[in-house]
This record gives C-alpha cells, structure tokens and sequence, in this order.
C-alpha cells in the first residue's frame, strides 16, 4: 500500500505541503492570520494562549506550536512573536528545532517595531519560503509512513453503532500494513479503560492507559467536579446508550482490534519507530484532541460525528464519516462519507472499511475534504488550569 | 419486518434500527444468515432488545464485551435498557 507525498529533511513524509505562519501567543495571532492571507501556499491558525500561563498550562501549549511546525504537512515554519510572551520566541524556535531541521524564520514586532514592518518582513520571507516549497516533488512512499488520526465529536448511537466501527476497520487495515493509527479523547474511554489495558503490548503500556485515565478523573476532582457522574448522560440515555462501559466501547472502537504499542502525552512528537496501533491522552473536546495529535505528527484524520460537524485543523485533510442516514442527507456539504449502510445491513463494516482505506488514499494523494476546501481551520489547545 | 444489527456473534442484545412495536419481528444477519426476534415490547430506534434470554445477574453482551448486569430476568424479545440493566464500573462520589 502506498501514497504519494513529500520527503522532509527531518525524514518524515508529508501529504501537503505548507509555509506555516506560526503565532507565539495570542498577541501575534492576527498578525500571523494578515501575513498567511498575503501569501498563497501559507496558512496560520487562532493561537488564543501563549501568554499569562503556569509552566504546566503553557508546556502543552508550547508542545503544540512546536508540534506544528515539526509535522509533515509543513515544508518550513516562520515564527511571530509579540516579544513579552510567556512562549518566547527563541523557546519556540529551540522546540522547533528538537524535533526537526526544516527551514525555519522568526520575526518579534517589538524588535521590528509594530505590525506592519513585521508583515513586511515576513510576507517577504514566505514568499520566498513558498516559491522554496514549490520545488519540492510527491515521490510514492510506503503507507509506513503515514500517521493517522481517529477522532469522534457529536456522537450519536450511531457513532458506536457503525461509525466508529468502520473507522476501527481502517485503523486494523493500517496497521496490519505497518502504519500507525492514533486512539484519543482520553475521557471518552472512562469506563472501558481495562478492555484497552487487556489489550496492551506490556504491562508497561496496560500501566500507562490506567494512568492517563485516573490522571484525568483527578483533575476533575481537584475541580470539584467528576465525570462519571451522569455519564451516560440523559441525552446518551435517551439516544439508547444503557451504560458508561456501552458509551466508552462506542468510542474506543475507533481503535479497531490491534494490540495497543505505547501511550503518548499530549501534543508529544511520535516516534517513528512506533508503528500500530496507539494512544494519545487528549480531551473529549475535538478541536483541541486533534490539535494535540496534529502535534504528534499525524498527516490526516477520521472524524465520525452523528449529529455533524464543520470543523477541520489548519494543517492536515479530516475526513468527517457519519453512521446517521439523516445527518449524511442534511449536512453532505460538510461530511464525506456515510457510514449508514452498516445499519440497514446493506453493506459490512469490512466492505465500508475498505472503501473508507480507499478515501484515505486519495486523500492522502490531493483530493481535498469538505472541511478542508472550505477552510475550516478550527484550533484549541488543552489546558492545565486558568490563566494567571 | 423491522431491522436490527448484531455487532459481535457473542452479543446477547440486538441494536434496533427502526422503531419496533410489541408484535414486530426483528430481522437481523450473522455470518451470511438472518435470524428474527419477537419482540415482546416496544422498542425505540437505536436502542436494544435480547436476542436470547438473559437471566438475573448475568451479563448483558454488546460490542462482544459485557456492558452491564441484568437486574431481573429478561427475555428474549423484551426491551434492554436502564430499567433492566446495571452500569458494572466503580461508583465513585
């Protein structure tokens, strides 16, 4: 099985080839949106932190621009920062930097004195980086190569029912081809934790799931909350989710059948040598979960959603698949492909499975998304605490 | 007829995909064959009817894993859902 992309000096492939804007904290985020809208082939993305953050809340924030400009999808990176930011500038850079070698610019509107000097600058530098990335060639890779996202947001039994099914059958095919698949949404395997610890590689990684997962429950206790509490909800209850284990093995089942090989921290970069099946530890909530695993080094993503959603990442295609025959015929515009006919037994997970593997493909080899040609770019990042 | 899905050979429960009203047959497919299921009650769509009977304390199977416990006797072709099954994670306050 093989894909066409593009070769990064850092040895990673990528199935898109961007100049990526790169805003330090919120204070250069508009700065970075005006010059990605000068220069075609650049992109940015709505950085709301950066700023005014312990060094818990802020490393994951940190992990994530670095994880950015490190993925695949990007051919270089340049960095803007304000100057007084708790994400300085040459931290950012120097995170960068441990994990890639592709080119890389920086520019501080202090020093440069305010906005528009700063965007002059820089929309010169990325012209000049985008004529670079022009240059580079797709070669065939081997699908080894690629790291794919699994996500789920708007669920509905559906999800559970064919879904997240047929997008665990992709994550078995890929896997069962040396690629690596990413399970996340940490708070949304509550309640099957063990089911995924049984089906670790070691008693290092069974450790390493419990762990993420009790990790998780305490911080909503510090916060005097608990999550297991109406869970399922009421809305869940009444769609016909009976139990928390139920909910959960809906969820997880975007993992597929495979031995799970590590567990990863948030925003973390993915070895290359951990192939199969993995973990990342991000929230339930979409946009910050993918963002965390676009930081890893993921190239693409398989959204399931029952209830539908626009939303898609600033780096990399997300391929929405709905197992609700109503929500595909409302909101086509947005999803592109239907999982439904698992459910009037018109068709196997195996069958569905296999022609999302060929989306996937083609995905990987140009054709834009819904979510991708109509620019949804949506960015969160998790978070530790409150600002101070 | 109305449909239903079985999602593992070892699952003792049947998803609905349509509404289902005491008297329906519920078709479903296995390994290539169809089976079908009484249904003794009303059954909304999405949720979950026994596709054998289930007796007190055991397992209700979905997704080939247990998913809870019967709190009572149920029978094939009876509704499964809050009022007979228990959640089995810990309880925690």
């Amino acid at each position: 099985m093989e894909f066409y992309g593009y070769a990064r000096p850092d040895g990673r492939v990528g199935i898109r080839n961007y100049v990526l804007i790169l805003p330090c904290s919120i204070c250069s985020t508009d700065t970075t949106r005006m010059i990605a809208g000068q220069v075609e082939g650049a992109v940015s993305f709505n950085n709301q932190l950066g700023c005014s953050q312990v060094p818990s809340d802020m490393q994951y924030t940190l992990d994530v621009l670095a994880g950015f400009a490190a993925n695949p999808n990007v051919y270089g990176t340049i960095v803007v920062a304000i100057g007084c930011e708790t994400c300085q500038c040459d931290m950012v850079t120097e995170a960068i930097r441990q994990r890639t070698n592709k080119p890389l610019e920086s520019f501080i509107i202090q020093e440069e004195g305010g906005t528009i000097r700063t965007i002059e600058k820089a929309t010169r530098a990325a012209r000049e980086m985008v004529a670079q990335a022009g240059l580079v060639q797709k070669e065939k890779f081997p699908i080894t190569k690629l790291i794919l996202g699994t996500e789920c947001g708007g669920s509905d039994p559906t999800s559970g029912l064919a879904a997240n099914p047929v997008i665990g059958k992709l994550s078995d095919i890929l896997v069962e081809n040396g690629s690596t698949s990413i399970l996340s949404e940490t708070t949304e395997f509550i309640g099957a934790e063990q089911i995924l610890a049984d089906r670790a590689k070691n008693e290092e990684v069974k450790a390493r799931i419990l762990d993420i997962v009790e990790r998780y429950e305490q911080h909503f206790i510090r916060n005097g909350e608990n999550v297991r509490r109406g869970n399922p909800t009421p809305g869940n209850m009444a769609g016909g989710l009976t139990t928390l284990e139920e909910k959960s093995l809906g969820c997880i089942h975007k993992g597929g059948s495979s031995t799970i090989q590590a567990v990863y921290d948030y925003a973390k970069q993915i070895d290359e040598k951990d192939k199969g099946l993995i973990i990342m530890d991000t929230p339930g909530n979409d946009a910050s979960s993918m963002a965390g695993m676009l930081a890893g080094g993921a190239q693409i993503f398989v959204f399931s959603s029952g209830r539908g959603t626009p939303i898609g990442s600033p780096l990399a295609p997300v391929i929405k698949i709905t197992g609700n025959r109503h929500t595909y015929q409302m909101m086509e515009d947005n999803i592109d492909f239907d999982a439904s006919p698992v459910l009037f037994g018109e068709k196997t997970v195996d069958e569905l499975g296999e022609e999302l593997k060929d989306l996937l493909l083609e995905t990987c080899n140009g054709k834009k998304t819904k979510a991708e040609a109509l620019g949804f770019t949506e960015t969160a990042i998790m978070r530790a605490c409150n600002f101070v | 007829m109305k449909c239903g899905l079985i999602i593992d050979p070892k699952d003792n429960v049947v998803v609905v995909t349509e509404e289902v009203k005491s008297g329906d047959t519920v078709a479903y497919r296995l390994d290539g064959r169809e089976f079908h299921i009484a249904a003794l009650q009303d059954v909304p769509v999405y949720h979950k009817i026994a596709r054998t009977s289930i007796p007190e304390g055991s397992a209700v199977m979905k997704y080939g894993q247990i998913i809870g416990k019967a709190v009572e006797p149920i029978e094939e072709g009876q509704y499964v859902h809050c009022h007979n099954v228990k959640c089995m994670t810990k309880e925690v306050l």
